[in-house]
């Protein structure tokens, strides 16, 4: 009796532990598809009924309003639920893995950009939304280009534009006043060269017994915004950031070496911190303090922090150039895997919800999040509005290649070394060229 | 014969199946990733965009040593561990010997030594990158302002040197509680009789600690020395929070460059070849620790007796 007991427990143990191994595999969802499936092959019935799963980053549900457009969408077609799952980053790692076995959590992620898109693109595991997603009030001319192009691989729109963000600089308006940097209207006049920008950096910063209490000029050159900050300075000096290839980004050019130099002196006379190094926020923070009088970084920011400096007391400066020869943009967009069953469902959650007016307003208002969308921008509350469409307008997008993310690493750690005067201005030119040199500038999607 | 023998085996077959469920989660969770690592290691294989992977035999053995940013972090990781291993070596058997002295109000200390060990490293990271900031952090303020020491005022996460002094800082504040209790744990277990025959005998407090104390922690340095070894050789987050590795590649280390090309990059490949000589270098030097610790049982024996 007690051997076959054991015996018993044994072998349920075995049982249970097989079980729970197969399970670990992950829930597949119901009817998914096989890797490489057609975009109908969710078409099959139910599909715009039931749960339909969305995976934003966290941020983006406090920025956003989520839940009155899943109360919304729920409204105009029962029998459907939106079910919300919040992911840190857009997180490709879990979602290779997952579509790589035709399973999928999510049926819309959203978060990402043209880089993440095409590494699912090149294993076919996202749809193509084609000319057909485009109509109406979402017709392709509605939306900024660049914007649009940030979705788009090789002439195939594979991810569609939720959030968007320019490369500005946003200023304090008091701070820019005290330094005397504003006119009679208070406001400030853009500078034209990065020579000028040094002569307001340095009349902002403010320092007391040899200690800068008040920074001029912040700069993101945090790993996150590094090549952003470079590419989008050196497109309002030079007009593009290429070598005559017209591909190839340019580190090697007289403009590209007047930029480091300038960038150089900003840290060598003290009126520009490098704690953005360490710190990616340090620059945020600091503007949010009152501490800082010019960030350069996404515009959203100059709206943003209102709510620590004070409404009304914030303004962009377009980066010297990029008020003719555009700025540089970069997005947050949603993909629908091809193993998700719901895949019309998806889209026309992201027709009628993502896309929607009300949806971006209140994050336009508040956070200066851009909408693709060029007729949100009707009648909003703050006047600085128009600049930054305009700049967005001319916008330019980083150029798509398969070894980009280390080109980013290569150009954060380079310039790092460069602006803290590590290494100088042409050995880091010439690090740089080493380097995009050894890269694969394809899109990395098979053919 | 027979029949005791199949008895035998009868009376065995509960006890495998019992291990079996264990063996299998090993052989899967742990067996089945360390032989894949070790293959992908000898193969090109980006995850984001290669069908399979590749064999290219040594190749990314023969590559990390021509890669610049590898030998930073190779480089950055031995200067870590050669400033940190001794650090908390020493700093926490310093300590461990205070506290298991009973000084008055132990308890408070020991709670406040170990309290570091149980914050989450990703606020510590945080927190750490505010105290520093150059102009407008606390530790830059205080030194300016109530010591009156501007001149001490430094970029501590901006300037390399800084950055890895304080990248080695704060992973001291943060691990040292965990050895002060294994090695308190040590000190405890010496026989007390000992050291009151060695009173008895006149030696005094420094002669304890030399000829009693210390030899009879010799465990203790081994599994002390392993744990700190294996911090000091795969130390990740604080660089990865506090510095991100920069400014350039002061700060890289070798677990953040695997992670940098397992998960930016989805090197697959590069990234294991690189985990396992991070392996390599960690049992070299526990073998090294357990070699320098190797006991010489009869004496401390003929010690205890």
């Amino acid at each position: 009796m007690k051997k076959g007991f054991k015996k018993g427990l044994a072998l349920a143990l075995v049982l249970g532990m097989l079980l729970s191994t197969t399970a670990c595999g992950g829930s597949s969802a119901p009817g998914s598809a096989a890797p490489g499936g057609s975009a109908a092959s969710g078409a099959a019935g139910g599909e715009m009924t039931g749960e339909l799963r969305v995976t934003t980053q966290a941020w983006m549900m406090g920025k956003y309003d989520f839940e009155g457009i899943k109360a919304d969408f729920e409204k105009k077609h029962p029998g459907v639920t939106v079910v919300y799952n919040k992911v840190d980053n857009a997180d490709v790692t879990t979602n290779m893995l997952q579509w790589s076995q035709g399973k999928t959590n999510c049926d819309i992620a959203i978060g990402g950009s043209r880089e993440h898109a095409v590494q699912y693109a090149a294993k076919d595991y996202i749809i193509d939304f084609g000319d057909d997603f485009f109509t109406g009030d979402i017709a392709k001319d509605k939306f900024f280009p660049a914007f649009l192009e940030l979705g788009n691989v090789e002439g195939k729109q594979y991810m569609i534009p939720i959030t968007g963000e320019v490369m500005f600089i946003v200023a304090n308006k008091e701070l820019m006043k005290k330094a005397g940097l504003t006119d009679a209207n208070g406001k400030v006049a853009p500078p034209k060269t990065w020579d000028e920008l040094y002569e307001y950096a340095k009349k902002a910063t403010v320092t007391e017994n040899g200690k800068t209490v008040q920074t001029g000029l912040s700069i993101d050159w945090g790993t996150n915004f590094m090549t952003y900050s470079y590419l989008s300075a050196l497109q309002g000096i030079k007009g593009n950031f290429f070598e005559s290839d017209g591909k190839t980004i340019d580190f090697t050019s007289p403009e590209s070496k007047s930029l480091l130099t300038s960038w150089n002196k900003l840290v060598k006379d003290g009126y520009t911190p490098t704690d953005t190094f360490a710190d990616m926020d340090a620059g945020r923070t600091n503007f949010k303090a009152g501490k800082v009088a010019m960030l350069m970084t996404a515009a959203s920011r100059w709206i943003e922090c209102q709510e620590n400096v004070g409404k009304g007391n914030t303004t962009v400066i377009p980066i010297p150039g990029t008020d003719t020869h555009g700025s540089l943009v970069y997005i947050h967009g949603a993909v629908i895997p091809k193993a998700s069953p719901k895949i019309e469902l998806a889209k026309l959650f992201m027709k009628e919800e993502l896309l929607k007016t009300e949806f971006h307003v209140k994050a336009l208002n508040t956070y200066g999040k851009m909408s693709p969308l060029l007729a949100h921008y009707q009648g909003l509350e703050n006047a600085d509005w128009p600049t930054v469409v305009e700049a967005t307008k001319s916008a330019v997008t980083t150029p798509l290649y398969k070894d980009f993310s280390k080109l980013d690493t290569g150009v954060q750690v380079e310039l790092q070394k460069c602006i803290k005067g590590d290494q100088g201005v042409e050995e880091t030119q010439g690090n740089l060229k080493k380097l995009i040199g050894s890269l694969d500038l394809t899109t990395g999607l098979n053919h | 014969m027979k029949n005791k023998l199949s008895l035998s085996l009868k009376k065995q077959v509960p006890g495998y199946a019992f291990m079996l469920p264990g063996f299998l989660f090993v052989a899967l969770y742990m067996g089945y990733p360390l032989f894949r690592s070790l293959y992908l290691s000898f193969t090109q294989y980006n995850f984001s965009f290669d069908a399979q992977p590749a064999f290219i035999g040594f190749g990314n053995y023969v590559k990390m040593f021509s890669d610049s940013y590898f030998m930073d972090a190779l480089r950055n990781t031995f200067v870590f561990t050669v400033a940190f291993l001794p650090g908390v070596m020493i700093i926490s058997l310093i300590l461990a010997m205070m506290l298991d002295k009973g000084v008055r109000g132990s308890g408070f200390f020991r709670t406040c030594i170990f309290l570091p060990v149980v914050v989450p490293l990703s606020l510590t990271g945080i927190i750490f990158q505010w105290i520093l900031n150059e102009q407008y952090g606390l530790l830059n303020w205080f030194l300016a302002n109530v010591l009156h020491q501007s001149a001490w005022a430094q970029n501590w996460l901006g300037d390399g040197n800084w950055a890895m002094v304080s990248i080695i800082v704060v992973s001291l504040w943060k691990n040292i509680g965990m050895l002060v209790i294994l090695f308190m744990a040590g000190l405890q277990s010496i026989s007390n009789d000992i050291m009151e025959a060695a009173r008895v005998d006149g030696a005094n407090a420094y002669q304890r600690i030399v000829h009693i104390t210390l030899p009879n922690l010799k465990e203790s340095y081994v599994i002390c020395g392993i744990w700190a070894i294996i911090q000091a050789v795969k130390v990740f987050e604080q660089p990865f929070i506090m510095t991100q590795g920069g400014p350039g590649t002061a700060t890289l280390v070798l677990y953040q460059y695997t992670w940098i090309n397992a998960f930016k990059y989805f090197e697959m490949g590069y990234a294991s070849s690189i985990a396992y000589f991070m392996g390599v270098v960690i049992l070299l030097l526990s073998m090294f620790n357990m070699f320098l610790n190797r006991g010489d049982d009869a004496k401390i024996k003929k010690v205890k007796v």
